[in-house]
C-alpha cells in the first residue's frame, strides 16, 4: 500500500479528487455537455482536480481531441451555472480530454480505449485509476459493460469504478438482469447508481436537519406526525422527449426513483456514523419497510393523469397526445399520486402522499411534515364560523426553487381577544449562506471520485423501490385510461384529490 | 440607511436594533417578506485610529454572504475626545435571482483609547444570544492596549494577523501567549493553507513516484530580506509533518515580494518545488510540471476560512511551536 500522504489537512482543505482517468460512454450527448463536462470543469476551477488527470469521451461521433475540447468549452461556456467562465483555467483543463469514438459494440473499440488509458496513465499521470460513466442510452449499458470487462479495463493497477446513470431497468426484472450484467464486471463497492437528486444540497439538508439537531427527531414518526405529503411538480411538457416518455412515465421517471430516494432521507432511521455503507442500509431498511400495494388496492392507493390540451393567458399548450413523437392513443401517466404506507415501529399507519406531474402550475419540489393538531383547543374565538381555526403544525423542506425550510405554527394575533392566526418561521439555505451551492453533479463526482457512495444507490434500494411500484405498474399496464383527465397548468387529476378526501386529507397548494 | 446617534447604553442600541427591523420591513410595503434577517455569530471587528476603515468596512459586507452575523465595529480613536459614541445600521444585498433582501445587522462603537476597558460592558449587552462571537483585531497596536485582554474575553474566538506585528517573532510571540488563553487564529497561518495544499497536491502525483519519506531537506523561500510570520508558519508546519530528520531551512529571495514565494524539497532521487505565477500555482516533480490554479488570498476569504473553524487547529498548535 502506498503511504498516505502526510500533508494533508482535512479541517482546512477542501475535498480533493485523486489522480484519475474519467472515461464518458455517450460524451457527445446532453447530459455530458450540460452536466458533466460543466461539473468537472468547475472542479478543476476550484482546484479540485488533482494535478494528474485525464476524461476520455467516447461516442460513435467521429471528432478528434482537438474538436471534442472545442465542442466542450462551448458546452462549458453555455451550461456552467453560477460561476465565470475564465479561460486561463479552461486552458489548464483542455489539454487533459481526449476523445475516441467507436461502436459500443466493436471490440475494436475498447482496445483502442485501452491504449488511450494506457496512454493517459504515462503522459497524465492517472495511477491506473480509472472511473468509467455510462451516460449512454440504458439499452447500451450492458453491452458497455461487457465490452469493458472483455477488454480487461475493470482491472489495473488503481481502483476502477462503474457510474450508471438512471434507469436502472425499467422493472423490476429488468433492474436485476442489468444488475447481473454489471455484476459479472464489477464488485457492488466499485457501482455507483448516480439519483442526483441525493446530490441536491437540499436533500443532504434534511440529514443536517433531522440528525444534527436535537429537537425535531423526538416529534418524527408516527406519534406525532399526521401525514406526509412530498410534491415534485414541473411546469413543462416533454420538451420534445415524446417518445422516451412514452414508454416511461412519470411513476417510472420520478417516483421509482427520485421520489422514493427523498421519501427514504425523510423517513430512514438515523445510522451510528455517517458513512456509506451505514446510511445506505438505513435507507435500504426503510425502502423494504414501504408496504406493497395489493393488485386490488392499486385504484384506492394511485392515481394517474394525462393533461390534456389547455388555453391559459392566450398560450395554447398541446396536450400530451399532441406532443411531437407521441400516440394519439397514448396511455402515459404524465401525473402520478401514490400513497405509500411504511410498516415499521416509526411509521406504522402515517400516509406518505407522493405525486408527480407535468404540465402543473409551477416547478416546485418539497415535502410537507403535517403533525397532529394540538389535543384540545383552548381558544374559542376566531375564524370565519366562529371556532378556533386551529391548524396544525406544518413543517415544509422545500428542495427546489426557492431551498429552505419553513414551520407553520399559530400566533396570537395583535389586538384584545384571543385570535390566532398560523403565521410562519422561514429558513432559507440560499440566502442564509449566499455562497454559491455545489450543483448535483458536482458533489456526486467529487464523491464517486473519491471513493464515497453515501449519495449514491445500492443495487438492494434500486429492487425495494421497483417493488413498491411493480404492482402499480402491473394494473395500469393492463388498463385502458380515460385520458385526458387534466389540463394542463392545473393541480393533476380530480380522482389525486379524491384519494386523500378518503382519509380526511388534501394536497397543499405549494 | 442608519438610525442616529444615542448614548451608548446597550438598551438603547438593542432598542435602536429594532426600530430599524421595523423600518426595514416598511420600507416596501409592496413585498410581503421583503427582508430576511439572518445571524449565524456576532463578528465583533476592532479598528485601530489610522486602520483602513473602507477596506474593513467592505470585507466585513462580503464575509455576511456566507457568516451571516450581527457586526459590532469598534473604532478606536487616540485623537483625544471623550465620548464613547454608538449607531446602528443594516447592511443589506440582494441575493441574485432572489426576492428579498437579506439583511444583516451592524453596530458601531467609538471609544476614546483611553476609555476602552468601558467597551467590553455595552459589548456583553449587545452580543447575540446563544451564538458565537468572534472578535477580528485588525490592527497590532490595539492588541498591546489596557483593556485589550478585556475585549478579547468577551469573544470565543480571537482573530489577529500577526504579520501586521512590528516583527514576525513579535507578532508570533503575542499569537503564542493568547492562544493559550482562548482559541485564537492568525491570518498570517490561514495565509500559508494555499501553499499547504500545494505541497499536498505535489505529493499526490503517483507517477513521479515520490513521497514524502524521501525528503531530506526542504527551503521555504521568501520575499524581501526578512522572513514573515507566513513563512516560519509554513517552515514550522514543514517540521511538525516531516519529523526532526529533515532540515528545514527559510531562504531569502530579496528581488521578489511576498511573505512566501516557493518551497523547495530534496531527497533521495528527487527534487520538487512549488512556486506561484499569475494566478497559477507550477508544481515540479524532477522533470515534470503542472500547473494548478491558486486561490487568490484576499482578506475576506482568509477571514471567511477562520470563521469556518471555531475549533481547536492542531496543525495551527503544532507549527506555532
Amino acid at each position: 500500500m502506498a503511504d498516505a500522504n502526510p500533508f494533508v489537512d482535512p479541517l482546512r482543505f477542501a475535498r480533493r479528487v485523486p489522480p484519475c482517468a474519467v472515461v464518458i460512454f455517450g460524451a457527445n450527448g446532453d447530459l455530458t455537455m450540460r452536466k458533466l463536462m460543466p461539473a468537472l470543469y468547475r472542479i478543476h476551477y476550484e482546484g479540485r482536480m488533482p494535478a494528474s488527470f485525464a476524461v476520455i469521451g467516447t461516442s460513435r461521433t467521429a471528432m478528434t481531441d482537438a474538436e471534442f475540447r472545442v465542442k466542450m468549452r462551448a458546452s462549458v461556456e453555455k451550461f456552467l451555472e453560477d460561476s465565470p467562465f475564465e479561460r486561463e483555467v479552461w486552458e489548464g483543463f483542455e489539454p487533459n480530454l481526449f476523445y475516441e469514438p467507436g461502436d459500443v459494440a466493436d471490440a475494436g473499440f475498447y482496445a483502442r480505449l485501452a491504449a488511450r488509458l494506457s496512454v493517459a496513465e504515462e503522459t497524465c499521470g492517472t495511477a491506473g485509476n480509472v472511473l468509467f460513466y455510462l451516460s449512454t442510452q440504458p439499452s447500451h449499458y450492458a453491452t458497455v459493460v461487457r465490452g469493458i470487462g472483455e477488454a480487461r479495463l475493470a482491472e489495473g493497477a488503481g481502483w476502477r469504478r462503474l457510474v450508471v446513470e438512471k434507469p436502472f431497468g425499467h422493472d423490476l426484472e429488468s433492474a436485476r438482469k442489468l444488475d447481473d450484467a454489471i455484476h459479472e464486471v464489477f464488485p457492488e463497492s466499485s457501482v455507483y447508481r448516480i439519483d442526483h437528486y441525493l446530490g441536491k444540497e437540499t436533500v443532504q439538508n434534511i440529514l443536517a436537519f433531522r440528525f444534527g439537531n436535537g429537537i425535531f427527531e423526538p416529534l418524527w414518526n408516527r406519534r406525532y406526525v399526521n401525514y406526509v405529503q412530498i410534491t415534485a411538480a414541473e411546469s413543462i411538457g416533454v420538451e420534445g422527449r415524446g417518445s422516451y416518455y412514452q414508454e416511461t412515465g412519470a411513476l417510472r421517471d420520478m417516483i421509482q426513483n427520485h421520489l422514493l430516494q427523498v421519501m427514504a432521507t425523510v423517513g430512514m432511521e438515523p445510522s451510528n456514523i455517517f458513512e456509506a455503507g451505514a446510511v445506505r442500509d438505513e435507507r435500504a431498511k426503510f425502502l423494504r419497510s414501504v408496504r406493497p400495494i395489493r393488485a386490488a388496492d392499486v385504484d384506492k392507493y394511485a392515481v394517474a393523469g394525462q393533461y390534456g390540451p389547455s388555453r391559459a393567458g392566450g398560450v395554447e399548450t398541446p396536450g400530451f397526445r399532441e406532443e411531437p413523437g407521441v400516440d394519439a392513443d397514448a396511455q402515459t401517466d404524465t401525473y402520478a399520486a401514490v400513497t405509500f404506507y411504511v410498516d415499521n415501529w416509526r411509521w406504522a399507519g402515517v400516509p406518505f402522499y407522493v405525486r408527480t406531474g407535468k404540465r402543473l402550475p409551477k416547478r416546485v419540489t418539497d415535502i410537507a411534515i403535517q403533525f397532529n393538531s394540538a389535543p384540545h383547543s383552548l381558544f374559542a374565538v376566531g375564524g370565519e364560523d366562529g371556532r378556533a381555526s386551529a391548524r396544525p403544525n406544518l413543517l415544509i423542506m422545500r428542495i427546489q426553487p426557492e431551498e429552505g425550510i419553513s414551520l407553520r405554527f399559530m400566533s396570537k394575533y395583535p389586538g384584545s381577544g384571543m385570535k390566532l392566526r398560523p403565521v410562519s418561521m422561514d429558513f432559507s439555505y440560499g440566502s442564509s449562506f449566499g455562497t454559491r451551492t455545489p450543483t448535483a453533479y458536482e458533489t456526486l463526482l467529487v464523491d464517486a471520485l473519491s471513493g464515497d457512495a453515501t449519495l449514491y444507490t445500492r443495487q438492494d434500494m434500486v429492487e425495494a423501490s421497483w417493488r413498491a411500484v411493480a404492482p402499480i405498474l402491473n394494473v395500469w399496464a393492463g388498463r385502458r385510461f380515460d385520458f385526458p383527465n387534466y389540463s394542463a397548468g392545473t393541480w393533476g387529476p380530480a380522482e389525486s384529490d379524491d384519494m386523500l378526501k378518503r382519509n380526511g386529507h388534501f394536497w397543499r397548494i405549494p | 440607511m442608519g438610525a442616529a446617534a444615542g448614548a451608548v447604553r446597550p438598551e438603547q442600541i438593542l432598542k435602536d436594533l429594532e426600530a430599524l427591523w421595523v423600518e426595514l420591513g416598511q420600507s416596501d410595503p409592496e413585498k410581503r417578506n421583503a427582508v430576511l434577517r439572518a445571524c449565524s455569530m456576532t463578528l465583533l471587528v476592532a479598528l485601530d485610529e489610522g486602520d483602513d476603515e473602507q477596506e474593513a468596512a467592505e470585507t466585513v459586507a462580503e464575509l455576511m454572504h456566507e457568516h451571516p452575523s450581527r457586526s459590532i465595529v469598534l473604532r478606536v480613536s487616540r485623537d483625544g475626545g471623550e465620548a464613547l459614541e454608538a449607531r446602528v445600521l443594516a447592511q443589506c444585498w440582494m441575493p441574485f435571482g432572489r426576492r428579498q433582501q437579506i439583511c444583516c445587522e451592524r453596530i458601531e462603537i467609538t471609544a476614546p483609547v483611553e476609555r476602552l476597558d468601558e467597551v467590553p460592558r455595552v459589548i456583553l449587552g449587545v452580543t447575540v444570544p446563544d451564538l458565537p462571537v468572534v472578535l477580528w483585531c485588525r490592527g497590532a497596536r490595539l492588541c498591546g492596549e489596557k483593556g485589550f485582554a478585556e475585549l478579547a474575553a468577551v469573544a470565543d474566538k480571537l482573530i489577529v494577523d500577526s504579520a501586521e506585528f512590528p516583527t514576525a517573532e513579535g507578532g508570533l510571540e503575542f499569537v503564542r501567549k493568547a492562544s493559550g488563553r482562548k482559541l485564537t487564529g492568525d491570518l498570517a497561518w490561514t495565509r500559508v493553507t494555499a501553499w499547504r495544499e500545494m505541497v499536498a497536491l505535489l505529493f499526490d502525483c503517483p507517477e513521479t513516484g515520490m513521497t514524502a519519506r524521501q525528503i531530506e531537506r526542504v527551503r521555504v523561500l521568501h520575499g524581501g530580506s526578512e522572513a514573515g510570520s507566513s513563512a516560519a508558519y509554513l517552515a514550522g508546519w514543514l517540521r511538525a509533518t516531516l519529523g526532526g530528520g529533515v532540515l528545514v531551512g527559510m531562504e531569502a529571495r530579496r528581488e521578489e515580494e511576498g511573505s512566501i514565494v516557493g518551497i523547495e524539497f530534496e531527497g533521495d532521487g528527487m527534487r520538487a518545488s512549488v512556486s506561484a505565477r499569475g494566478g497559477f500555482a507550477v508544481l515540479r516533480m524532477n522533470e515534470r510540471e503542472h500547473r494548478v490554479p491558486f486561490a487568490p488570498q484576499t482578506l475576506s476569504l482568509l477571514l471567511r476560512e477562520e470563521l469556518g473553524i471555531l475549533d481547536r487547529d492542531g496543525w495551527f498548535e503544532a507549527s506555532l511551536g
